[in-house]
């Protein structure tokens, strides 16, 4: 008998709901209004605290940080979305396959992946980027790349879960194609756990992210990068430790947003089951 | 080990029963066994006959809330017992065993010391004392060899050697009353006789009543001294076992009757009984099973039918039998 | 009704590999169905009953080519469908034999609309028919099982378990196969509801002269709806005879150790034959015993049944058994 009918609120959910769409709405508005220019230099106003003119700060150009930590929102969100993308369809490409299929396919498959997996993901970034160079669109594909072993796990176990139920085999009695049985059949019913998955991983991404641009291998030039800004503050932390409240505090809220969403979206959809 | 008797009466347990439309799991159950018999309540899925059996032993789940009613068993009032009460009479009075046997035994323990461990903390048995009753209570329920049975793991035991256990581990700190929720559904047909016939036997030996929980009504005829059949969270007949089946009178216990297949009756097609059972959170006015019943006339509609007496210790709560005025 | 033979096996054995350890070697195997011979005749019902363990699922995967067997033959009208790997099957078989599972919330989509539940075999079977034309066919086969056809915007969950297996039943009946085969079909639906699903099965023979493999472990149902009937044990055939054989006339140990566990509502003028209670369980069937497969609980097994596996013998018209001693006929 069903019991449990009081929905809880789940503050995961809407804390980390607040947290990414709070960081999306300012690189939203970064299209439209900017406080001062992002390159726009200032030699009079040079490594200064927070104040009314500038609320974060300015760095040691005179830049205004602010304006700078929401157009590096843009990069931040570009290279997740991108990677999640890239990790999300290789993933679940291998991992589907290795899992429905089985047998040698599934071996070599999660062999393969086991293999990247036994790299620190920062190096299989740093290998990715050394043989197609930096850049805002090589660096979301390394990061892609990077998470392409955990997401196919997550899409193995899923399939494998899933090719045995009833409505699969009844689908084979029936002679409906394979792919047509993965896509149709068993990947909706696995899609809560990618989306978890991608919801992790996003906040992932954006730290590997601000990392290889920390390492200057990241983002270029003059694409503003919370990573980036993070290490030029460093250079004169002694003169302005307020330089780097601003993209700290911006990297900080991303990950842990994207964290608690996917935690939050898992205890829904369980929540949500057990109501079925 | 002396059995007492159980009385529920008018019971109710709704869930959500602060807000408009409550799930009424029980609404209106009366129930009795007398000490030291077997009565099987019977019933679909959905009737209420496992909050039943939850409700008498204390463990229904948080969003349950018993609204009237009352459960005695013995000279305990369950109903108005604190946690700390129940929990004292869990084992001890009121003993329960559940389809799943696997889930209800610990895999990294012994069947001995989970036998040994109720009656030390529960009775304050000695090691040595408990250990003697364990075997006695294997060799109650059927194993050859209680010795080594005791140094059994879980897992070596199949379901029906499980389920055994199950019985010998509720039967071992005397309770006065053993639920048995569906103790033999999930079993082969040859091990399902071979636990029933155990069960009886333990009851037998033991003196203890027993509240029987099952939806077939074919393996309670060698069990059970009396009958109550249940639908939508209360009881519409109750008799002996020898009335009920040869003079079945509820409409939906003749229905039932009608729809098992049998392995002696001439093969004709089976009666079923059109559409499903109401939901909870909508039971109809007056008589639940008339909106299925084929016999249903304007009073069924109206209000719920009261105990009609069809025969000696036979009970119906059904129009179709004049009413008696209380 | 005629004799015709629709579907046979010869000789029909499924083996599982037991693996173990890191490389996942093959340690042995576990014999689900053996040397199985059976025959199923045009608009008739084969019933199979055993104990869990007995193969009875995996004989119905097997015939039905979720499975390819490991030895033997299926033949489909006589031309043998067992050699061929499932994923090439060739469709026209596959639209001859559909199947009813268990379990009616896990056999269909919990993600799918009904209507696309009962739409796909036809897209895949059918792909140049326009959407109209399967749309009539799909409100067709609803209303055939008992459904208004407005239900199939609705997703499983909406439904209760003896409208699912309807649902499920429908599926199978889009393709308007020969054969059903129901995996246990009714077990899990309270007496109320397996009675109007025996009367849905009842109905469709009676109008569609379909055939059936019924599986289930209860007696009382495969008497009820059965035309001949199969007793298996440790994935063998012990006995098999037409129902009314079977049924009063059984000579098998285990056909009657299985009568005789089955719980009976009191009937008056009809005395229940003595419990024969069996000791033990069902041996690993990993590990299967020599001789008899049976002799390890059977009553009255003897040396001979220790050391020679009996073969199957017809001691009547249609009435197989295997056992080196029958009980008096």
């Amino acid at each position: 008998m069903n019991t449990s009918l009081t929905p809880r609120l789940n503050l995961n959910l809407v804390l980390g709901f607040s947290l990414v769409g709070f960081l999306a709405l300012l690189t939203l508005v970064s299209f439209v209004y900017l406080p001062y220019d992002v390159n726009e230099m200032n030699a009079a106003a040079r490594y200064q605290g927070p104040s009314a003119g500038h609320w974060l700060g300015t760095d040691n150009f005179g830049r205004d940080i602010l304006s700078r930590v929401m157009h590096g929102g843009r990069t931040a969100f570009l290279v997740g979305t991108l990677a999640v993308s890239i990790g999300l369809f290789f993933g679940t490409l291998v991992g589907g396959t290795a899992g429905y299929l089985g047998g040698w396919v599934d071996e070599l498959f999660m062999r393969l992946m086991d293999g990247l997996l036994a790299f620190p993901g920062l190096i299989t970034a740093l290998i990715v980027i050394a043989l197609v160079g930096p850049g805002t669109f090589n660096t979301a594909i390394a990061i892609g790349i990077m998470s392409v072993p955990a997401i196919s796990r997550i899409a193995r176990s899923g399939f494998l879960q899933y090719k045995t139920i009833d409505f699969v085999q009844a689908a084979r009695t029936i002679g409906v194609p394979t792919w047509q049985i993965m896509f149709r059949h068993i990947l909706p019913n696995v899609a809560s756990s990618l989306v978890i998955a991608g919801s992790l991983t996003f906040g992932g991404a954006i730290l590997t992210e601000a990392s290889l641009s920390y390492l200057g291998l990241g983002v270029q030039l003059p694409d503003p990068s919370w990573g980036r800004m993070l290490r030029e503050a460093q250079g004169y932390f002694t003169r302005n430790p307020w330089a780097t409240l601003g993209p700290g505090i911006a990297i900080t809220l991303m990950v842990l947003g994207f964290y608690l969403l996917g935690n939050g979206t898992r205890d829904a959809l369980q929540q949500k089951e057990s109501h079925l | 080990m002396k059995g007492k008797s159980l009385k529920i009466t008018d019971l109710a347990l709704w869930f959500n029963a602060d807000r408009p439309n409550p799930i009424k799991a029980i609404d209106g159950l009366n129930l009795e066994i007398p000490a030291g018999t077997t009565l099987a309540l019977v019933g679909e899925s959905g009737c209420g006959k496992t909050m039943t059996g939850l409700s008498i032993i204390g463990l229904t789940p948080a969003a349950g809330e018993v609204v009237r009613g009352s459960i005695t068993l013995g000279d305990h009032e369950v109903t108005a017992m604190s946690e700390r009460e129940l929990s004292k009479i869990r084992g001890t009075e009121v003993a329960m065993i559940f389809q799943e046997p696997m889930t209800s035994l610990n895999p990294l323990m012994t069947i001995g010391k989970q036998l040994t461990e109720a009656m030390e903390v529960q009775l304050g048995f000695s090691r040595s004392r408990a250990n003697d009753r364990a075997r006695d209570l294997l060799h109650l329920v059927g194993f050859a060899n209680p010795r080594q049975t005791l140094g059994d793991y879980p897992h070596r035991l199949s379901g029906g050697m499980r389920q055994r256990v199950m019985i010998a581990l509720a039967l071992a700190c005397e309770p006065s009353l053993l639920i048995a929720d569906e103790p033999t559904t999930a079993l082969d047909v040859t091990i399902q006789a071979q636990v029933l016939a155990v069960l009886r036997h333990a009851v037998t030996v033991t003196g203890i009543s027993m509240l029987l929980i099952t939806h077939d009504l074919a393996v309670v005829s060698n069990i059970a001294d009396r009958v109550a059949v249940m639908y939508s969270g209360s009881v519409v007949e109750n008799a002996t076992t020898t009335q009920l089946f040869a003079d079945p009178s509820h409409p939906y216990t003749r229905g039932l009757l009608a729809a098992i297949p049998t392995l002696d009756r001439e093969i004709v097609p089976l009666r079923s009984i059109p559409g499903g059972v109401p939901d909870p959170a909508h039971l109809p006015v007056g008589c639940r099973f008339a909106p299925r019943c084929s016999q249903a006339f304007e009073p069924c509609g109206v209000s719920f039918p009261r105990a009609t007496n069809v025969g000696t210790d036979h009970r119906v709560h059904c129009f179709l039998y004049p009413q008696e005025s209380k | 009704m005629s004799n015709q033979v629709l579907l046979e096996t010869r000789g029909l054995s499924m083996d599982f590999p037991v693996k173990k350890g890191l490389f996942q070697r093959t340690v042995g195997k576990v014999r689900a169905v053996q040397e199985v011979d059976l025959t199923l005749g045009r608009g008739q019902t084969l019933g199979i009953v055993g104990e869990s363990g007995s193969g009875k699922s995996t004989l119905a995967r097997t015939i039905i080519r979720l499975l390819t067997p490991t030895s033997g033959q299926i033949l489909l009208d006589g031309q043998d469908i067992g050699s061929l790997p499932p994923s090439r099957i060739d469709l026209s078989i596959r639209a001859r034999m559909q199947m009813v599972f268990q379990d009616p919330y896990s056999s269909l989509n919990p993600r799918q609309r009904i209507y696309k539940i009962l739409e796909e075999p036809l897209e895949v079977h059918q792909p140049f028919m326009n959407s109209g034309q399967r749309r009539t066919l799909v409100n067709e086969v609803l209303q055939t099982v008992g459904l208004d056809p407005d239900l199939g915007r609705r997703f499983p969950h909406q439904f209760s378990g003896g409208q699912r297996q309807r649902i499920a039943i429908a599926r199978a009946l889009t393709l308007n196969p020969d054969i059903l085969i129901a995996d246990e079909a009714v077990s899990s639906l309270d007496v109320s509801i397996q009675a109007q699903i025996l009367g849905l099965f009842e109905k469709l023979q009676a109008e569609r002269g379909l055939s059936y493999l019924f599986i289930s472990h209860d007696l009382s149902v495969v008497r009820h709806i059965s035309t001949q009937v199969l007793v298996m044990y440790l994935g063998r055939v012990m006995e098999t005879a037409p129902r009314d054989t079977l049924f009063t006339g059984y000579r098998h140990p285990y056909t009657q150790a299985l009568m005789s566990a089955v719980p009976r509502v009191p009937k008056e003028g009809v005395t229940v034959p003595p419990r024969i209670l069996l000791k033990d369980d069902l041996p690993d069937p990993a590990n299967p015993p020599e001789g008899c497969v049976f002799h390890t609980r059977c009553v009255y097994a003897q040396e001979l049944c220790r050391k020679v596996r009996p073969k199957v013998t017809e001691i009547g018209p249609g009435h197989k058994i295997a056992c080196h001693f029958p009980l008096e006929g």
